[in-house]
């Protein structure tokens, strides 16, 4: 950490992170894990002095906007994915958001998204990769997942193409790789844009290679569930610097401007550029080019991803470790449950461990989910289960390619168990036993 | 344009031109963020850490290629007040920050078409990035490049070596010195004259399709554009790096 300040307040600085430390300790403590009686998360935030830390650090900046912490969260996310621009944001969901507007920017010309254009996405999964579909009058275009890997179905993906898709816009599930090798092929022959929504597997890979580097735009999060957290957070990634610069620009109140907060005439040209029908001269820092929010992180965020990101490496090979003890312990009971599935290019860094009872399993969901929580597990249902059987979806445009049986499936017959790095092997035998007792008396 | 960071960097190292003409070369500990040729940086000398405001600073084009990981070069014109003050304080060994990288006065392939880079004086600057950079991966660029490099006096060419190292390696490139107020005993080819839109395009080989690059003083750029545009060339095939 590199310290601000003069002398004088980089000894303060000093001496009250050393009260953190103290502090972290006393903390820590309290924290052990009593069978039956602390309850098993399902996911969390995970973290150590370093997040305080660097958190009081950037509080004592008191620069309340993007700064310094931005900047170094930025890079180390551009580093991690081999990607050129991040553009932080205040949730995956923002992310999400800004990812699709910018493909209807009228700098795209042609190619620009058009109300009426259809997107192709799944139900099976969580409403903020489908909201900004529905909010930009596009139309969705539902198709079926497979049950073991949750992502969309090769065939219906084909088959879902039309003279008014126009994009490709997925999440790979649970941190669970969906076929970019498809996905990319019709991207290609079809003109398609693609978006991946990589806020549940961030450290996942396809061909060796990190999700969230194929598509056109990929976007993740930094809620306290996924793998990495800024309390709130989230970013929009991407190689293509025209598509980062609409991205900015719609993230920042749809400004052309691209000065930070507290900078001006960054681009050197403030007072002499006439857009729109504006005079000749307006000030550059109010000049919009699209019609966009206020979605930005603060710096105070930013120091905690800073930290976050340095663990990174080590969270990742964690959930995979705790799926791995739980596919192990659970697969015995493959009679009753269809275990988790992969795509023999994937590598993913799960978010959850996920399971659906067989349609001849004798016991239900409900049943066992009742009896996991009662014992102080904590367990979700994938998402939004069927988002079309959602209220706030009862009445939106959209076309359906075939049944979604399965997605109605999962709704009914899917949930996951956590893997974050908060769990451990005692945690994990606990779930396991509690599982062993459950099956053997049902 | 990726997103801009800032870095302190030590001066290494300055060539002086002139006396109002100098090019600084930089090196920094940090890793040099990436960025294409024709960017552009910030640069201030005055105090700076990241907790506190960007102070005032001054926009230069980045001369060095991207493909230099370990140094980074501008050059600079003693103009105004700032300027001066560049060239009174910074000396070797001085440490500043810098931002970077800004800008899309980048020079994309035209295909089978001309490229047509015009210079005016240190306009010079965003181009030897590029020509710094196509000289060392030469499959990147195919279209034919042509550099008109106009100066009022011959000691403001600058970089001759490097631009006639690449004509030496590139097949597709050629330029052409043009000096306002020459000494008479250069010993390089130029012509005797005020860049002009009309001679340039007079040698093109097909002018209407070119691509043009303006880069140079203010007033330079906005003539040259009006004649272009006069001659029914598109907006979008006029590029140019102007600053207020």
């Amino acid at each position: 950490m590199h310290l601000e300040g003069n002398d004088e307040e980089r000894s303060i600085r000093k001496e009250i992170f050393k009260l953190i430390n103290k502090f972290y300790a006393l903390k820590m403590e309290k924290s052990a894990f009593i069978p039956g009686e602390t309850v098993i998360r399902y996911a969390g935030r995970v973290y150590d002095e370093k997040e305080l830390m660097f958190l009081v650090d950037s509080a004592l900046d008191f620069w309340l906007t993007e700064g310094r912490y931005a900047e170094e969260f930025e890079a180390s996310i551009a580093d991690f994915l081999g990607v050129s621009d991040v553009l932080l944001t205040n949730s995956g969901s923002s992310a999400n958001l800004i990812a699709l507007s910018a493909l209807t920017s009228p700098k795209l010309k042609a190619n620009r998204l058009v109300p009426g254009d259809e997107v192709i996405t799944v139900a099976a999964g969580f409403p903020a990769t489908i909201n900004p579909i529905i909010q930009n009058n596009l139309i969705p275009v539902f198709i079926d997942v497979e049950i073991g890997t949750y992502n969309a179905v090769k065939d219906l993906l084909v088959e879902s193409i039309g003279p008014k898709t126009k994009a490709i816009f997925l999440a790979h599930t649970l941190g669970n790789p969906f076929d970019l090798n498809t996905v990319m092929k019709l991207k290609e022959e079809f003109n398609l844009w693609v978006i991946e929504d990589n806020c549940d597997s961030l450290g996942s890979k396809y061909q060796n290679k990190l999700t969230g580097t194929f598509g056109d735009l990929a976007t993740l999060s930094f809620y306290p569930a996924h793998h990495i957290t800024t309390g709130e957070g989230g970013a929009v990634v991407t190689n293509n610097e025209e598509l980062a610069s609409i991205v900015r620009s719609f993230r920042d109140w749809g400004r052309d401007c691209y000065c930070k907060g507290g900078e001006n005439n960054t681009c050197g040209l403030r007072f002499s550029q006439q857009l729109g029908t504006l005079p000749l001269g307006y000030d550059h820092k109010y000049i919009y080019s699209h019609i966009g929010y206020n979605l930005k992180l603060t710096d105070m965020q930013a120091a905690i991803g800073c930290a976050q990101i340095q663990k990174l490496p080590e969270f990742i090979e964690k959930r995979k470790n705790h799926f791995k003890l739980l596919y192990n312990g659970l697969s015995k009971f493959e009679i009753d449950f269809y275990l988790p599935q992969t795509l023999d290019e994937s590598d993913p860094s799960w978010f959850g461990f996920v399971l659906t009872l067989k349609e001849d399993s004798p016991f239900t969901r409900e049943m066992l989910v009742k009896y996991l929580n009662s014992n102080l597990i904590e367990t979700r249902f994938l998402f939004g289960g069927n988002l079309l059987r959602q209220p706030a979806y009862q009445n939106i445009a959209h076309r359906t390619v075939g049944s979604l049986e399965k997605t109605d499936y999962i709704m009914n017959n899917t949930f996951f168990l956590g893997v974050y790095p908060g769990l451990d092997s005692s945690k994990i035998n606990y779930i396991l036993s509690k599982f062993e007792s459950f099956m053997e008396s049902n | 344009m990726v997103s801009p960071r800032k870095i302190p960097v030590t001066v290494e190292r300055i060539i002086e031109h002139s006396d109002d003409l100098r090019t600084i070369v930089f090196k920094t500990d940090k890793k040099i963020p990436r960025f294409k040729p024709g960017q552009f940086l910030h640069l201030t000398i005055d105090p700076y850490n990241p907790s506190i405001h960007w102070p005032e600073s001054r926009v230069f084009s980045i001369v060095t290629s991207p493909l230099d990981t370990n140094s980074l070069s501008i050059t600079i014109a003693k103009k105004g007040v700032y300027t001066t003050r560049i060239f009174s304080e910074l000396k070797e060994g001085s440490k500043i920050w810098i931002k970077m990288p800004y800008g899309n006065f980048t020079i994309k392939s035209n295909g089978n078409s001309e490229v047509v880079l015009i210079a005016g004086g240190t306009g010079i600057t965003p181009f030897m990035s590029f020509i710094n950079t196509i000289v060392r991966e030469e499959k990147l660029f195919l279209s034919p490049i042509k550099l008109f490099y106009g100066v009022r006096n011959p000691e403001l060419l600058i970089f001759q070596n490097e631009v006639e190292s690449c004509k030496r390696k590139m097949k597709n490139f050629v330029y052409s010195y043009s000096i306002q107020n020459p000494r008479g005993n250069e010993t390089f080819d130029y012509h005797h004259e005020i860049l002009s839109i009309e001679k340039i395009w007079g040698v093109l080989k097909n002018p209407c399709d070119a691509v043009y690059y303006l880069s140079g003083p203010p007033e330079m750029i906005r003539s040259f554009k009006k004649l272009l545009l006069r001659k029914e060339i598109s907006p979008d095939q006029i590029q140019f790096d102007a600053w207020e």
